[in-house]
C-alpha cells in the first residue's frame, strides 16, 4: 500500500533579513519570502504512488493530526528550535520523523535523538535506497549521502505548495562554491566543487513556477558566478527565454561574489537576463579581519567602487555585513557605518561574527578558547555570537552592534542609501529596460506589500519623511520603481527583526560613534588598511 | 472641502492626471497606472488628509476610483 508523507519547514523561531515575517507582524496574513526548495525537491524523489503533502510554517500551520506514514522535516539553522518542537509533538503522536538539510547535516549530534531517521547530506544520491527501504517499513535509523551529480535532479513538486504565499519563486542551479571563507558552512556541507544542473532542466524549472504566477525567482546558488562558463550558459537561456516573454517577463536574484563586477561580459548578461537584484558578502571594508576570515575574493579591490558596476548594470545590492573579527577594534562600528553610507546598497544584513559548527572557524576559535558554549551558533538575534572577541570585551562589541544597526537603518540614513541608488541606477538592458515590472497573474501576497508599508509609515514621522523623499527622488526617474519597493520591503523586514529581537532603539542613532577616543582608534585615523579606500 | 472632493483630488495628484480623468469606474491600474509606490503614496496621502486609517480588507479590494471612494466613505461614517 502507498504511503503518505508529510513534510515541513518550520518556522525559523526569530524573524531573519531574508524572512517575510514582516506581513503577519503588521497583522496581514502570514507569509514567506523565498518559496522552500527543500521539501518541494523531496517530495519530487519519492516514489510516484506515494501521497505527499507539505507545509511551510512560515505561511500555515502544521497539522499534527494528519494521518501520515512518515513525517519528514528539513531546516537550517536558524530553525533549530521549531525542527525539535514539530519533531517531538508528531512522535509523541506516535509518527515516525525523518530529518535532513543543512543543520540535521551538520550538526548531527543535536538532532539525532529528535527524529526516527536521519538523513546526513544531499538526498539525491541515497534517495531510491531511503524510499524503497520506508516502503518496505526495513529503515535504518541514519542514511549518509555522497555528493549527487545534480544532471537528474527533477523538477521540484511546486504544484504541492503554498504558493499564494510566497513572494519568490526558487531554482537552485548549482551547489557548491569555490572559496574558503573561514566562517562558512555552506562549502562543509555542499563542498567546494562546484555542481551544476543542466540549462535545459533550470528552463524547465523557471517553466514550472512561472506557470503557478511567479514573477521575481531566487537563483539559490550559493556563488552564481562562480564559475564564468557554467553561468554564461545559463544567464544566455535565461535571456532567451526572456525575450519569448517579453510581455511578462520574470525579476531574478541570486548570490554572488564581488570579483564579477570585474568580468564585463557577465556584468551585462546578469542584466539581459533580467537579474535585477544580487546578493554579496561584503563583509567589511577593513581589510586585515578579510583576511583573517580568507575572504580573498574582496581583496585587492576598491569595495565601493565594484558595489557601483553592478548598480551601472541596473542591477541592486544587499550586502552581508559583518562586524566582530579578530582584527576589528573599537573604531570598526564607525568605519562600517562610513562605508555603508558611501554606497548606494539599500539593505545591508549585519551582523556580529557567529562561528557555525562544523567551520574552520568554529575549530579555530574552540582551539583557542573563546567558543562561548551554549550560544547559539547562528544569531537568533542578529547581534548575538558564540565568540569571545579579541579587541574589545562581549558588551563592546554588544553596544558598537547596537548603535551601529539603528544608525544604519535610522530613516534619514536608509533615505540616503536609497536616494543614491535612484540617481546611480543604469538603465535596464534587459527584459525590464522600459523599467516595467507587471503583476499580471495578480497574486495577493503582492498586493500586501504597499499594505504592509503603509502601516510601517503610520510609526512615526521619521519613517513618513523618509518615505516622502524618496517617493519625491523616484518622481525624476520612475524607471526604478519595482527597485526602490523592493528596498522599501527589505527596509520593512529589517524593522520587523529588530522589532522582534527589542533592538530598535531610534536615540541611539543619534548619539555619535561609540568608544571614539579610545585608545587604538582614537576616533581619528582608525584602522590603516581599508579596503573601500583603495587598498 | 468635503471628503469626496479631498479623494479626488489626492488620486489625481499621484496619478499625475487632471480631475476630469477621473470617474468612480476609473480603474486605478489600468487606467491610471497606479503601481505600488503610487498605491502606498495614495493610502499615506489619503490617511493623513482625512485623519483616517483604511481598513487591510478594504484596501485589497480597492480596484476603482468610485472603490476609494466607498472606502473613505466607509471609515469616515
Amino acid at each position: 500500500m502507498a504511503k503518505t508523507f508529510y513534510l515541513v519547514n518550520p518556522a525559523a523561531e526569530t524573524p531573519t533579513y531574508f524572512g517575510a515575517e514582516v506581513f503577519e507582524h503588521w497583522g496581514l496574513r502570514p507569509a514567506t519570502n523565498i518559496a522552500d526548495l527543500a521539501m518541494t525537491t523531496v517530495a519530487a524523489l519519492a516514489p510516484a504512488d506515494w501521497d505527499i503533502s507539505m507545509v511551510d510554517e512560515h505561511s500555515a500551520p502544521v497539522d499534527y493530526d494528519i494521518e501520515c506514514d512518515f513525517v519528514g522535516i528539513t531546516g537550517k539553522v536558524t530553525q533549530v528550535p521549531g525542527m525539535i518542537r514539530v519533531a517531538d509533538e508528531f512522535r509523541r503522536r506516535g509518527r515516525t520523523v525523518i530529518f535532513g538539510g543543512p543543520f540535521a547535516s551538520l550538526s548531527p549530534d543535536v538532532v539525532r535523538s529528535h527524529c526516527d531517521v536521519l538523513v546526513i547530506g544531499e538526498i539525491e544520491g541515497i534517495a531510491e535506497t531511503l524510499f524503497a527501504d520506508l516502503d518496505s517499513g526495513d529503515y535504518l535509523s541514519e542514511y549518509v549521502a555522497e555528493r549527487p551529480d545534480l544532471s537528474n535532479s527533477p523538477i521540484p513538486r511546486w504544484d504541492l505548495y503554498k504558493n499564494d504565499r510566497a513572494l519568490t519563486g526558487c531554482i537552485q542551479t548549482s551547489r557548491g562554491c569555490p572559496f574558503e571563507c573561514e566562517f562558512c558552512d555552506v562549502i562543509v556541507y555542499l563542498g567546494r566543487k562546484q555542481r551544476h544542473k543542466p540549462v535545459e532542466n533550470v528552463i524547465a524549472e523557471l517553466e514550472s513556477l512561472y506557470a503557478l504566477g511567479y514573477r521575481q525567482i531566487f537563483l539559490a546558488d550559493d556563488n552564481f558566478t562562480a564559475y564564468r562558463k557554467k553561468a554564461t550558459a545559463i544567464l544566455e537561456a535565461l535571456r532567451d527565454w526572456q525575450l519569448e516573454h517579453a510581455d511578462d517577463p520574470v525579476g531574478f536574484s541570486t548570490q554572488v561574489s564581488i570579483d564579477v563586477a570585474k568580468d564585463d561580459k557577465v556584468m551585462a548578461l546578469l542584466g539581459e537576463a533580467g537579474v535585477t537584484w544580487v546578493f554579496i558578502g561584503i563583509e567589511t571594508p577593513n581589510v586585515e579581519s578579510l583576511k583573517e576570515t580568507h575572504k580573498r575574493q574582496n581583496l585587492g579591490v576598491d569595495l565601493v567602487t565594484q558595489v557601483d558596476r553592478f548598480f551601472e548594470h541596473g542591477i541592486q545590492v544587499t550586502g552581508g555585513m559583518i562586524v566582530g573579527f579578530d582584527n576589528d577594534k573599537h573604531d570598526i562600528f564607525r568605519i562600517q557605518y562610513e562605508f555603508a553610507q558611501r554606497t548606494p546598497i539599500p539593505i545591508f544584513s549585519l551582523g556580529a561574527l557567529v562561528a557555525p559548527a562544523a567551520t574552520p572557524l568554529h575549530e579555530r576559535i574552540s582551539a583557542a578558547g573563546r567558543l562561548i558554549e551554549d550560544a547559539p551558533e547562528v544569531q537568533g538575534s542578529p547581534l548575538d555570537t558564540n565568540i569571545v572577541p579579541v579587541n574589545m570585551s562581549g558588551a563592546e562589541l554588544r553596544a558598537g552592534l547596537d548603535w551601529l544597526v539603528n544608525k544604519i537603518y535610522s530613516p534619514e540614513a536608509f533615505a540616503d542609501r536609497v536616494v543614491q541608488m535612484i540617481e546611480r541606477l543604469g538603465p535596464q538592458r534587459g527584459p525590464f529596460r522600459s523599467g516595467r515590472i507587471t503583476n499580471r497573474t495578480g497574486r495577493d501576497i503582492d498586493s500586501d506589500v504597499p499594505l504592509m508599508l503603509k502601516k510601517l509609515m503610520r510609526t512615526g514621522k521619521a519613517e513618513r519623511r523618509m518615505w516622502l523623499r524618496i517617493y519625491q527622488a523616484m518622481q525624476a526617474r520612475p524607471e526604478t520603481e519595482p527597485m526602490v519597493m523592493a528596498a522599501m520591503y527589505g527596509y520593512g523586514q529589517v524593522r520587523c527583526v529588530y522589532d522582534a529581537g527589542q533592538l530598535w532603539e531610534p536615540v541611539l542613532a543619534q548619539q555619535p560613534p561609540p568608544f571614539v577616543g579610545a585608545a587604538e582608534g582614537e576616533g581619528g585615523e582608525g584602522q590603516a588598511a581599508v579596503a573601500s579606500a583603495g587598498a | 472641502m468635503d471628503n469626496k472632493q479631498v479623494v479626488l483630488e489626492v488620486i489625481a495628484e499621484v496619478a499625475g492626471r487632471p480631475l476630469s480623468d477621473l470617474t468612480p469606474t476609473t480603474e486605478l491600474v489600468a487606467g491610471l497606472n497606479l503601481d505600488s509606490s503610487k498605491a502606498l503614496q495614495l493610502l499615506i496621502e489619503l490617511e493623513e488628509r482625512l485623519d483616517i486609517e483604511i481598513d487591510d480588507e478594504q484596501v485589497g479590494r480597492l480596484k476603482t476610483v468610485g472603490d476609494v471612494l466607498a472606502a473613505v466613505d466607509a471609515v469616515a461614517a
